[in-house]
């Protein structure tokens, strides 16, 4: 493998990293050039687009290498961020490029997930102390602990299978609604569970970074995540309020 | 208080492992979410507005989450994600969701509940607002810093 495929695998596989696990377009694109930079390349050019990312390499005189590479998921995973910002601090001219080329296509071992009995057990716990924050009793973080931890559940479950992510996020609404609305049918404070206990699909990676994209003028992406953002909130909406119909709406108000 | 501190440290930590973020990046998460909890609490006791007070707080979180970014060399967004989510408005989006289902379906002549669920449904849209430009403010003053941390 020549040394300018290998350049440019490395750069796109960094920003395709970043790309997949929720970095802001900035921050890629930062990334890719301070990598570019310690590799010796002065002349690249990248664009970046919502879910792919070109880039273009002169070599020689009058020969432009690109590549286009496509991030297949979106999902957040801050280590995985981290550790790439960790790789490329690794790279200066000397260093072999094989060996790192094959560090970033190990694409496990650069995302690690914290234990999932952990992460269930903790969406649970966050949501129940957030409905403390809006004045519920010990009954409501109960009902909001056991509601969300049974949803995380489940959307981890849909998410493994392969299932849409919209459609899972109403089947996932739904089922959390119903639970925490069973569980707080003739209670005064029922809305503060059902409202807390859906907070763990809340889009605000996608809100935070629209609005970071589209101030740095980065208009392209952050139209679309902002608009993924809103379609997340209208099929939580479509979720919950389907669940309602099912239980009385005027119970809940 | 211990009641906010201890909802401030449960949220930001549960939300922190739910967005997997790197352990060295626990406790700052940690010290941002009670700090935007408190500050929020408050400002709020001394009669200032939901939409300010949240923006304060957001502002906190931007701020200080470049000091951090700066000591451990780990993207803004890591911090400021994990810690604004205490701030979210989920009660006043409930309401206002319920209102519109409400009219939607039967109560078509009830003026009062229109403006009301409007009046919540601006209210959630102002206070997103508010986080995210809150904490996107900071990184746009600070541009030198921002680009040294990568």
């Amino acid at each position: 493998m020549n040394k300018e495929k290998q350049t440019i695998d490395m750069l796109s596989q960094i920003g395709k990293l970043l790309l997949q696990h929720g970095a802001e377009t900035e921050l890629v694109e930062t990334s890719i050039k301070n990598a570019a930079m310690k590799l010796g390349c002065q002349e690249l050019s990248i664009l970046i687009f919502p879910n792919a990312i070109l880039l273009s390499l002169p070599s020689g005189d009058k020969v432009y290498n690109t590549q286009l590479y496509k991030a297949e998921r979106q999902d957040v995973n801050f280590t995985a961020l981290d550790k790439v910002i960790g790789v490329i601090e690794q790279i200066d001219e000397t260093s072999d490029r094989a060996k790192l080329l094959e560090a970033l296509k190990d694409e496990k071992s650069l995302s690690p997930m914290y234990p999932y009995y952990l992460r269930n057990l903790m969406a649970g716990l966050g949501c129940g102390a957030f409905s403390l924050l809006f004045g519920g009793d010990f009954y409501i973080f109960a009902a909001a602990f056991i509601a969300s931890t049974l949803g995380f559940y489940l959307n981890s479950f849909l998410l493994k299978h392969y299932f849409n992510p919209f459609i899972s996020i109403i089947l996932v609404s739904f089922v959390t609604t119903i639970s925490s609305g069973l569980l707080t049918l003739h209670n005064e404070m029922a809305h503060i569970a059902i409202a807390s206990s859906i907070l763990f699909l809340v889009p605000s990676v996608a809100f935070i970074n629209s609005v970071n994209d589209l101030t740095k003028r980065h208009y392209t992406t952050g139209l679309v995540r902002g608009v993924r953002g809103v379609i997340i909130s209208f099929a939580i909406a479509i979720g919950i309020s389907l669940a309602l119909h099912l239980l009385g709406v005027e119970k809940f108000v | 208080m211990i009641l906010d501190i201890s909802i401030g440290f449960f949220v930001s930590l549960s939300f922190a492992i739910l967005f997997n973020a790197p352990k060295r990046s626990l406790i700052p998460i940690i010290i941002l979410g009670i700090g935007a909890v408190l500050i929020k609490k408050y400002m709020l006791l001394y009669n200032f507005s939901l939409e300010f007070s949240t923006f304060i707080a957001a502002f906190f979180i931007g701020l200080v989450s470049i000091y951090f970014s700066h000591k451990q060399n780990i993207p803004i967004l890591v911090y400021a994600i994990s810690s604004s989510i205490v701030l979210v408005p989920t009660v006043n989006a409930y309401k206002a969701m319920m209102g519109f289902i409400q009219i939607s379906t039967h109560q078509i002549n009830n003026q009062e509940l229109i403006i009301q669920s409007l009046h919540y449904g601006l209210r959630t849209w102002l206070v997103f607002g508010a986080i995210t430009i809150g904490i996107v403010l900071p990184t746009q003053f600070l541009k030198k810093y921002r680009f040294k941390i990568l």
